[in-house]
């Protein structure tokens, strides 16, 4: 479960609890923070966004054309 | 004692044309960004890091709009943004953010959820039917025709920043068995 995973990853780097992850924590500051801690396990990551990539930016100038 | 003579060095060793090819790991293709594309994504980021944001709620006893600090759109929020859309029957969000009309609904459950606290919906929250009419009765008051586009130009925002941070692994070449 996405969720389960996403406030087991925070809660575990900065010992905050549920509660505050669930109800407090925006998103936008807390999938930073799973991006960070990812990072300084090792993992390599990136960033899932259409302007970063060349078939993205092909598939914007597409869709802006048809718009 | 008489140590056996060394061969001497003559022709190199021929290994012959097979050598071993080293194992080569998946590919992972990097693109060329261009600098102004990666700046600013990247300042997106960090807007949405920090982001605040207030939405005018209708005080009643005073007669006026008063602006409210909403809360952070939080993953608590987020799941129960998704379990509203589903009891009310909506269309699949693709579909609904294609025109701003559309979309208004879900907007004003974002702002609704981002201006309550759990205490405001733990009785609502075994009653979705309730749960739904308790919003669009909030809405009717607090987002006034004359406020739909800004409604739904906030609650965007606020969608759209909650994703913005949201990286992912990179491709790797190592297998993952696990299946989870």
């Amino acid at each position: 479960m996405a969720e389960a995973q996403y406030i087991a990853v925070i809660a575990h780097g900065t010992g905050w609890t549920e509660d505050y992850i669930r109800w407090h924590l925006p998103l936008a500051r807390g999938r930073a923070y799973v991006h960070a801690f990812r990072l300084m396990e090792g993992e390599a990551m990136m960033w899932p966004d259409r302007r970063l990539s060349e078939t993205g930016r092909w598939w914007e100038r597409v869709r802006h054309r048809f718009n | 004692m008489n140590t056996p003579p060394i061969p001497a060095a003559t022709t190199p060793l021929n290994l012959g044309t097979d050598q071993p090819i080293p194992k080569r790991g998946k590919h992972v293709h990097r693109d060329a960004v261009p600098t102004k594309d990666l700046e600013l994504a990247q300042q997106e980021r960090d807007t949405a890091f920090e982001a605040e944001h207030t939405w005018p709620i209708w005080n009643a006893a005073l007669k006026t709009w008063e602006p409210v600090v909403l809360h952070g759109y939080s993953s608590g929020r987020e799941a129960l943004f998704y379990k509203l859309r589903a009891a009310d029957g909506s269309l699949p969000l693709s579909r609904t953010l294609e025109q701003l009309t559309t979309f208004l609904s879900d907007a004003i459950r974002i702002l609704w959820l981002c201006s309550h606290d759990p205490q405001d919906w733990r009785a609502l929250r075994g009653d979705l039917a309730l749960f739904l009419e308790a919003i669009e009765a909030w809405g009717d008051v607090n987002v006034p025709r004359s406020k739909h586009v800004e409604a739904v130009n906030l609650a965007l925002q606020i969608y759209n920043e909650a994703g913005i941070n949201q990286a992912v692994p990179e491709p790797s070449d190592k297998e993952h068995a696990s299946g989870n």
